[in-house]
C-alpha cells in the first residue's frame, strides 16, 4: 500500500466514531433510494398476478342472459376478443352473530375460467353447495370464515341456505381490498350461485382482448353490445363497461397517491442526507487543513493531496453504499410487501430492483467524493503559512457576525450562565455545518407540520362530506347483479319500518367523461344532501317531476369534475352512460367534495331513465328517529328484513360506519406516510447527533480547558445543549415556513394527481406541537454526544490532536 | 532557597509514577518523583522536551492522575478524588496558564476572564464581571475587554489567560510554558506579572525550558527522564 493510500485509510480510521456516524448517515440516504424501487417491484408483482389470474381487459355488466355455449363461442370469436368468460354475481346477505351481513357471491368457472381465474390459496376449489372465501375478506371486510366453516346465505326466495367454505382464494377483479369494497366476496360454481338467485343465466362477461388499447376496448364493447342486442332483442348492458387500461391493476390509483407522497419524502430524505454528508466531509477536510499545508511544504502536488481526500471519501462512500443498499433492499421489500397486502391483498415474494441497487452502489462513493470537493478546493487554495498559523487559533471572530454577537451584549445579561452563552455562540462557529443542521431540522419539522396539517384537512373533509348527508342508512340493490329495483312499494315498506322517519329514493350509477369514470347520483329537488353551489342552481320540482321531459337533461357537477371539464353554468357536456353517449346541460356547480368531488348530480327520473329503469331507483336513503348507533343498527336490520320479505334483497350501509371506515382508511394512509416521514426525522436526528458529535470531537481540547478552569459535568452539558437547542429551534422556525409550503404542495399534488380537493387547515397549534416535539427529540438524541463530552478527561483532552 | 521553604507544604508529590498508554505502547513519563512545594514559593520546573515537566504540572493541577504514588495539593489528596470533585476543586484552588493561551474563542476577553467565576458561582453574578474587569486592568487590558481572542495579539491573549487564571483568587497558579509562545520582551513582562502575584502570596509553579526565565524563580527543579535531577530548594 502506498503512503498516500495508507494516509487515506488512516484519515478514515483516525476518528472511528465519526467515520461510523458519517457512514450511517450516508447509508440512510442511500437506503431511502429503496423507496424508488417500490413501484417497480409492486408493478412487476402485480403484472405476474394479472397474468396468472387472466385479469379482464373489458368487463360488461348485463341483465340476466341465459347464453348458450354456441353464443359464448360466438362472443369469443368477435374481432379483437382473445377470451371470454361469463359469470353470475349475486348480492345478498348472510346470517351472522352481529345481524345480516352483506355478501357477494360470484359464480364462475373458477380455476378453469379463461378470464378472471380464481386462484386457490388454501383448502380446495368449491364443489356443489360450497364456496371459496376471498383471501381479502378478513382484512378488508372483517368477515372471516375459516376453511371447513359454514355460511348461511339468504337465497332469492328468502330462505337461508347453508354453504360450506372449502378454502380461500382470490380473483383480482373481485377481491374487496383491491376494489375498494367492504363487502365480503365468496366464489362458487356457477350452478350454486344460479340456484341461490333462482334464475338461470349470467349477468357479467369478462373479456381479454388481443390488443388492450383504449380504441380496441371501445370497439369490442360496441361489437358485444351489437351481438347481444341482436341475440336478445334489446340492449342488455346495465352499467358502464369496466375497462382496464394497459398495465393498470385494481387498487393502483390508491397506491399511486401514496407513492406521490413517498417520492416527496424520498427527495427530502435524500436532500437532507446530502446536507449532512456535505457537512461531515467538510469537517473532515477542514480538520486536515494543517496536514494539507504540511503536505504542500513537503512538495505534494494539488492532485496528489486531493487524491488522498478523494480516496478517503470514496472509501467512506463505498462502505455507506454497501450498507445503504442492503438497507434499501430490505426497505423496498418490506414496503412493497406491506402495500401488496394492505392495498391489494396479494402476497409478495422477495425481489430486487437491479437498477435501483446499482444506482445506490454507484451513488454512495460518488456523493461522498462530490460532497468533499468544495471543502477540498478551499483547503487546497489556502496559503500554506496562513493555514499553519491558523492551526493554533480558532477561526471564530474573523467574521462580522461573530464580532456583532460578541459586542451586542446578546446573552451577556447577568441572568445568562456563561456556559449557555458559549453554547449559543458555538452555534455560529461552524456556520456552514450549523446551516446544514438547521436546514435538516427545518425539513423534518416542515414535514411533520405539513403532514399534521394534511391530517387536519382530511379530518375536515370527512366532516364536510359525510356531514352533508342527512340520512342514517343507505339501502341499495345491486342492479347490475339482477336484483329488483325499488319502486313505490319498496319505498313504502322501507318508510313504514319501525324507527325510520323518512325515505328518499335515490339512483346511484356511474358515467364517463373524457375516458374518466364519475359517480352519478339521481336526486330530488329537496334531497337529504346539503349541496353548496358556487354557481347556478339546484334542480327545480319541474326538473325532478316523473314526467319531466327535456331533450338535454340538466346536471349539477361536483367540484373535481367541474374543474376537469372546465365547466360553467349553461355548458353542454357529452357523458357516456350504460346506454351510450348522452348530452347534458350544466345548471349548477357544487363545492362539496363528495366522492372526492367526482360526482354528477342528475334529477332522479332522468338518471333512472338513463339507467334503463324508469320509475325505479336502486337506492333508498333512510332517516331514523334516533341517532344512537344501536337504534340505527336496529332500524337498518328491520328495514332490510322487511324489504327482503317483500322480495327486495338489499344491502344496507350505515353512515356512521362509513364515516368510521373512511376515517380508518385515511388514518391508515397517513400512518404509512408518517412512518416514512420518520426516515427523514431519523436523518435529521442523525444530523443533530453528527453536528454535536463533531463539535465535541473538535472541541475536545476546549472541554479539557473548561475542566481545567473548574467546569462541572453539567456545565459542560449545558454548553452543548444550548448549542443543540439553538440549532433545533432555528430549524423549527424555518420549518414552519417550509411546512406551510410543503402543505400547499401536497394539497396541489392531491388535487392535480388524484383530484382530491382538501380544505386549508393550518391551525397554530400544529407548529407549537412540532416545536415541543423538536425540542424533546433534540434533548433525547444529544445525550450520547453529551455523555462523550463529559467523560473526556482533562489530561487526555489537552493532549488531543 | 528562601525563608518561605520553611512554610507548610501546599504541594506534596510522594513516590509519584506516571505511565501513559496508547494502545500497546506505554510511555513512562515519571519514575518516582518526590516533590514538596511550600505555600508562597515561586518554582520553575525545567528540563528537556519529554523529560516529564508538563506531567508534574498536570498532576499538581489534577489534570492527570498518577499511576503510582500520592499527590496532595492544598490539603486534598487528588489521586483519590473523582473528576467532578477535581473540577470543582480546581475552580477554587488552581489557576492555569497554557503555552497556547487556550482562550474560549467565542467569548470576549472579559467573558473569558469571568468564566471561572461563573463556573464556580463565585460571589454575586453582577460582581463577577467587575472582578474580571479589575483583573484585566491589572494585566493592562482594561480597554480590550470586548475583544474576541482572534482580535488580540499573542501577548494580549496570554494576559487574558493570566486574568482568567487569577479570576477566583486561587492560592496556586500553574504555568505550562506560559511564555513559550511570546517574544523575549513580552515574556519578561509576563514574568513581572507572575512575580507580582507571587509577591501577594500566590504560590506560582511554572514549566519552562528557558534557563533565563527559570532563573527568575526562587527555586528551580530540574527534571530529566522522569526523575528530579536537581532542586535548588533542597
Amino acid at each position: 500500500m502506498s503512503t498516500l493510500n495508507r494516509k487515506a485509510w488512516g484519515d478514515l480510521t483516525r476518528h472511528r466514531p465519526r467515520t461510523l456516524l458519517a457512514v450511517c448517515t450516508l447509508s440512510i440516504a442511500i437506503a431511502s433510494l429503496g423507496f424508488l424501487a417500490v413501484p417497480a417491484l409492486l408493478n412487476a408483482a402485480m403484472n405476474r398476478q394479472i397474468a396468472g389470474s387472466h385479469l379482464y381487459d373489458v368487463g360488461i355488466f348485463t341483465s340476466t342472459l341465459d347464453l348458450s355455449p354456441a353464443q359464448l363461442g360466438a362472443l369469443g370469436r368477435l374481432p379483437g376478443v382473445a377470451a371470454v368468460s361469463p359469470a353470475v354475481g349475486y348480492a345478498t346477505t348472510a346470517a351472522s352473530a352481529a345481524g345480516p351481513q352483506d355478501v357477494e357471491l360470484a359464480g364462475t368457472a373458477l380455476a378453469s375460467a379463461p378470464v378472471n381465474t380464481v386462484a386457490l390459496f388454501t383448502g380446495q376449489m368449491p364443489g356443489p353447495g360450497e364456496v371459496l372465501a376471498d383471501a381479502g375478506n378478513a382484512r378488508a371486510t372483517g368477515f372471516a370464515i375459516p376453511s371447513g366453516g359454514t355460511i348461511d346465505v339468504r337465497a332469492a326466495g328468502g330462505r337461508l341456505v347453508r354453504l360450506r367454505v372449502s378454502g380461500t382464494g382470490m380473483n383480482l377483479a373481485a377481491t374487496p381490498g383491491a376494489n375498494g369494497s367492504t363487502t365480503p366476496v365468496f366464489y362458487a360454481q356457477t350452478a350454486t350461485v344460479q340456484a341461490l338467485r333462482g334464475v338461470r343465466g349470467y349477468n357479467y362477461l369478462g373479456f381479454r382482448l388481443t390488443h388492450d388499447a383504449a380504441a380496441a376496448q371501445s370497439r369490442v364493447v360496441a361489437e358485444v353490445r351489437a351481438y347481444l342486442t341482436a341475440q336478445t332483442g334489446a340492449d342488455p348492458i346495465t352499467a358502464l363497461p369496466a375497462v382496464r387500461a394497459p398495465g393498470q391493476w385494481p387498487g393502483q390509483s390508491g397506491f399511486n397517491q401514496i407513492m406521490a407522497l413517498l417520492y416527496i419524502i424520498t427527495i427530502l430524505a435524500f436532500a437532507s442526507a446530502l446536507f449532512l454528508i456535505s457537512a461531515t466531509m467538510n469537517t473532515l477536510v477542514a480538520e486536515q487543513a494543517s496536514e494539507i499545508a504540511i503536505l504542500k511544504t513537503l512538495g505534494g502536488r494539488r492532485r496528489q493531496i486531493a487524491g488522498i481526500t478523494v480516496r478517503t471519501a470514496a472509501m467512506l462512500g463505498a462502505a455507506a453504499a454497501v450498507l445503504g443498499s442492503i438497507l434499501g433492499i430490505a426497505i423496498a421489500y418490506l414496503l412493497a410487501g406491506y402495500f401488496a397486502v394492505k392495498l391489494i391483498d396479494v402476497s409478495f415474494g422477495f425481489a430486487i430492483s437491479v437498477p435501483v441497487v446499482v444506482a445506490s452502489l454507484v451513488l454512495g462513493p460518488a456523493l461522498a467524493v462530490a460532497a468533499s470537493v468544495p471543502a477540498l478546493r478551499r483547503a487546497l487554495g489556502q496559503p500554506v503559512a496562513e493555514t499553519l498559523a491558523r492551526a493554533v487559533t480558532s477561526g471564530y471572530g474573523s467574521g462580522w457576525l461573530d464580532r456583532l454577537v460578541a459586542r451586542s451584549g446578546l446573552l451577556a445579561g447577568a441572568g445568562v450562565p456563561g456556559s449557555v452563552r458559549m453554547g449559543v455562540r458555538n452555534a455560529l462557529r461552524q456556520k456552514r455545518r450549523s446551516a446544514a443542521t438547521i436546514a435538516q431540522v427545518a425539513v423534518a419539522a416542515g414535514l411533520a407540520i405539513a403532514f399534521l396539517a394534511l391530517g387536519q384537512s382530511i379530518t375536515a373533509v370527512i366532516s364536510q362530506t359525510i356531514g352533508k348527508l342527512h340520512f342514517s342508512i343507505g339501502v341499495g340493490v345491486a342492479s347490475t347483479r339482477g336484483a329488483r329495483p325499488f319502486g313505490s312499494q319498496a319505498l313504502a315498506v322501507a318508510a313504514t319500518t319501525p324507527g325510520i322517519t323518512g325515505a328518499e329514493p335515490v339512483e346511484t350509477s356511474s358515467v364517463q367523461y373524457n375516458g374518466q369514470t364519475y359517480v352519478a347520483w339521481g336526486l330530488g329537488a329537496h334531497p337529504l344532501y346539503s349541496y353548496r353551489l358556487s354557481a347556478g342552481h339546484w334542480f327545480t320540482t319541474a326538473h325532478t317531476a316523473a314526467d319531466a321531459g327535456t331533450a338535454i337533461p340538466p346536471v349539477v357537477l361536483g367540484p373535481a369534475l367541474a374543474r376537469a371539464a372546465r365547466a360553467s353554468v349553461g355548458q353542454i357536456l357529452t357523458l357516456s352512460v350504460a346506454a351510450g353517449p348522452t348530452r347534458v346541460r350544466v345548471i349548477g356547480i357544487d363545492t362539496v367534495p363528495t366522492n372526492n368531488g367526482d360526482t354528477v348530480y342528475f334529477p332522479l327520473p332522468v338518471l333512472e331513465r338513463l339507467d334503463g329503469g324508469p320509475g325505479t331507483a336502486n337506492s333508498i336513503w333512510l332517516t331514523t328517529a334516533s341517532t344512537a348507533h344501536t337504534a340505527i343498527d336496529r332500524a337498518a336490520t328491520a328495514a332490510a328484513n322487511r324489504l327482503a320479505a317483500a322480495g327486495y334483497p338489499v344491502s344496507t350501509t350505515e353512515i356512521y360506519i362509513t364515516e368510521a371506515q373512511i376515517t380508518a382508511a385515511d388514518t391508515a394512509i397517513l400512518t404509512i406516510v408518517d412512518i416514512l416521514g420518520l426516515v427523514v426525522v431519523a436523518i435529521m436526528l442523525m444530523g443533530l447527533v453528527s453536528t454535536l458529535s463533531m463539535g465535541v470531537i473538535e472541541r475536545t481540547r476546549e472541554v479539557g480547558i473548561l475542566r481545567c478552569v473548574g467546569a462541572r459535568a453539567r456545565q459542560i452539558r449545558r454548553v452543548f445543549s444550548a448549542e443543540a437547542v439553538v440549532l433545533a429551534v432555528a430549524g423549527w422556525a424555518f420549518g414552519v415556513l417550509l411546512g406551510w409550503l410543503i402543505y400547499q404542495g401536497l394539497l396541489t399534488l392531491l388535487l392535480h394527481d388524484a383530484s382530491i380537493s382538501l380544505p386549508q387547515e393550518f391551525p397554530p397549534v400544529i407548529p407549537l406541537v412540532t416545536l415541543a416535539g423538536v425540542v424533546v427529540l433534540t434533548v433525547i438524541v444529544i445525550r450520547g454526544p453529551l455523555r462523550r463530552a463529559t467523560r473526556i478527561e482533562p489530561g487526555t483532552a489537552l493532549r488531543y490532536q | 532557597m528562601t525563608g518561605i521553604a520553611a512554610a507548610p507544604a501546599i504541594v506534596e508529590l510522594a513516590g509519584v509514577e506516571k505511565t501513559y498508554r496508547s494502545g500497546r505502547v506505554a510511555f513512562r513519563a515519571l519514575s518516582g518523583v518526590d516533590l514538596s512545594i511550600a505555600a508562597g514559593e515561586m518554582v520553575a520546573i525545567t528540563g528537556p522536551s519529554g523529560s516529564g515537566k508538563t506531567t508534574i504540572i498536570n498532576l499538581i493541577a489534577g489534570i492527570d492522575r498518577p499511576t503510582a504514588g500520592t499527590v496532595t495539593v492544598h490539603g486534598s489528596r487528588l489521586d483519590q478524588m473523582t473528576e467532578e470533585q477535581l473540577a470543582v476543586w480546581r475552580g477554587h484552588t488552581i489557576g492555569i496558564v497554557f503555552q497556547f493561551f487556550q482562550l474560549m474563542p467565542t467569548l470576549t476577553a472579559v467573558e473569558n476572564a469571568t468564566l471561572p467565576l461563573d463556573l464556580a458561582r463565585f460571589g454575586p453574578v453582577r460582581e463577577r464581571k467587575a472582578v474580571a474587569s479589575r483583573h484585566l486592568a491589572t494585566v493592562g487590558l482594561g480597554d480590550r475587554g470586548d475583544r474576541l481572542p482572534l482580535e488580540l495579539s499573542g501577548g494580549e491573549q496570554q494576559r487574558v489567560a493570566i486574568a482568567r487564571a487569577m479570576a477566583c483568587g486561587p492560592p496556586i497558579l500553574l504555568g505550562d510554558e506560559p511564555t513559550g509562545n511570546l517574544d523575549t520582551a513580552l515574556a519578561r513582562d509576563m514574568f513581572e506579572l507572575l512575580k507580582g502575584l507571587n509577591g501577594n502570596g500566590t504560590t506560582v509553579v511554572y514549566v519552562t525550558h528557558d534557563q533565563a526565565l527559570a532563573g527568575l524563580a526562587s527555586r528551580i527543579v530540574s527534571v530529566r527522564d522522569g526523575l528530579i535531577v536537581g532542586d535548588t530548594g533542597r
